[in-house]
């Protein structure tokens, strides 16, 4: 826990860059997406009438910008200290090596979430009292806590997973850049399906996202143990 | 007393045999010179007592203690080293670096890091980005770091490296001062900075290792001190490859 604290404390800084990022982006798609469904006029019906549909968008959208970001984040505050000849410098310092791996991941990750989460909700919330005082949905959005609660946790999950799977990539080419090229790769891939899932069947892809932090966790343990054999050229 | 043993050691990365040790002992406390060509080896055994590279065969042990994965943290806390500088050093500013080591390696934090940097004759603010100084300042800076948990064995790979000549005379009276009870291991390709510093030498080629010898045994062995010993080895050392 002393160690975890220690990483914890060095990642503060980035809580409230995150934090911010998170929020504005969110507040800026929903209200985006609400604003274009109240126009679009053609289409009475339109998708984005709906706030779980334009909540489901504006969520996705929050996620694809946050992976690449945090996945930069990540190439300095994890990635950078298991890559060429910084290497020399993690290792030499007298702490397993798996256990100070597991703490960074753990610390950053906590690090994101943290910051994620307080994000998502100052900016659900904030655009729920817009929707009540100027209504931009058809379906008041106060109604909607719970689809909030999930789409928070399944953006958080998605994040997470595709900065640590990234992440994970550069520590295993020894650089930080084809991480932050494999992040972009994972959005594009995901975006679609995950926008999909979550306006269709919201509980489905919860239990994808936890299934993909599941995964990340299974790797991490097999990375540490690679780091813990591996040697400083 | 700490000593150091190197037994049997073999390393090779891919196909080419880079090092072959049979025995090389560091008994007592001292300055120990690893001289050799480019190429020789000497980084390689270097980062092979720090538990960086993984040897094919043989041990290296301070006293009882083996170096192996388990016992890798407890051997690392009796060593500081200086190797080439990284550039994960360069995002952090000098406090952090401190901050890092003495938590890392259990020790109580001052509550100024000035006297330390002092002590290296470095007059700079804590809060600086170690990106931002010159190499030589960095490599004081690493020094500091390096002794400041007081390790019985210290490893210098090319210290000397981008220092100024107050800055040489600086780190040799820092290395002094610390091998009165410790021992210390480093390299240089110059034999200017190591003359006048080491108490003992041993010559490294193509990854194998003269016997170590004290200067006045060299001196009295060869008329040109130090580089006879250094090219009585290095003409009849047979290739590992």
């Amino acid at each position: 826990m002393e160690y975890f604290n220690y990483e914890f404390s060095r990642m503060k800084k980035i809580l409230l860059p995150i934090g911010l990022t998170t929020g504005g982006l969110q507040l800026l798609f929903l209200s985006f997406f609400a604003i274009v469904g109240k126009f679009d006029t053609e289409d009475g019906n339109s998708m984005l009438t709906h706030y779980n549909a334009v909540l489901a968008l504006a969520t996705i959208g929050t996620m694809c910008v946050l992976a690449i970001y945090v996945t930069v984040l990540a190439g300095r505050y994890l990635v950078h200290d298991y890559v060429g000849m910084n290497k020399s410098k993690t290792y030499l310092l007298p702490i397993s090596r798996k256990e100070l791996f597991y703490t960074k991941t753990k610390a950053f990750s906590a690090s994101i979430s943290l910051a994620m989460a307080v994000g998502l909700l100052i900016s659900n919330l904030a655009f729920m009292i817009m929707d009540t005082v100027i209504p931009l949905t058809r379906d008041q959005s106060f109604t909607h806590i719970l689809n909030i609660i999930v789409s928070t946790i399944v953006c958080i999950c998605l994040t997470l997973a595709v900065v640590l799977f990234s992440s994970f990539i550069g520590i295993k080419l020894d650089s930080t850049v084809k991480g932050i090229i494999a992040s972009i790769i994972f959005v594009v891939f995901l975006s679609n399906l995950a926008a999909i899932a979550l306006m269709s069947y919201e509980f489905v892809s919860l239990l994808i996202a936890v299934a993909l932090i599941v995964i990340a966790t299974m790797i991490c343990i097999s990375m540490g143990n690679e780091i813990d054999k591996s040697e400083a050229l | 007393m700490t000593r150091l043993k190197i037994n049997h050691v073999t390393k090779s990365i891919g196909n080419r045999n880079i090092l072959r040790i049979d025995n090389l002992r560091f008994g007592n406390n001292g300055i120990y010179g690893l001289i050799g060509p480019n190429g020789a080896g000497k980084t390689t055994l270097l980062k092979c007592i720090c538990g960086l590279l993984v040897t094919n065969t043989g041990d290296i042990s301070i006293d009882n203690l083996v170096l192996n994965r388990d016992t890798r943290t407890d051997f690392l806390k009796k060593i500081g080293s200086v190797f080439a500088q990284s550039d994960s050093l360069f995002d952090l500013s000098i406090k952090e670096l401190l901050d890092e080591h003495y938590f890392f390696f259990g020790l109580t934090a001052p509550q100024k890091w000035s006297p330390i940097l002092e002590n290296v004759g470095l007059n700079v603010s804590e809060n600086q980005m170690i990106g931002n100084l010159s190499l030589g300042m960095r490599q004081r800076l690493l020094l500091a770091v390096a002794i400041s948990h007081k390790p019985e064995i210290l490893i210098l790979d090319e210290p000397f490296n981008g220092l100024d000549p107050d800055g040489v005379v600086l780190t040799k009276d820092l290395i002094k001062q610390h091998s009165q009870d410790k021992i210390v291991i480093i390299t240089s390709h110059s034999f200017a900075d190591l003359n006048g510093i080491i108490t003992d030498a041993v010559v490294m080629a193509d990854g194998q290792t003269s016997y170590l010898k004290s200067i006045t045994e060299i001196n009295g062995e060869f008329p040109d001190g130090l580089m006879g010993f250094y090219h009585s080895f290095i003409n009849r050392t047979v290739s590992l490859n």
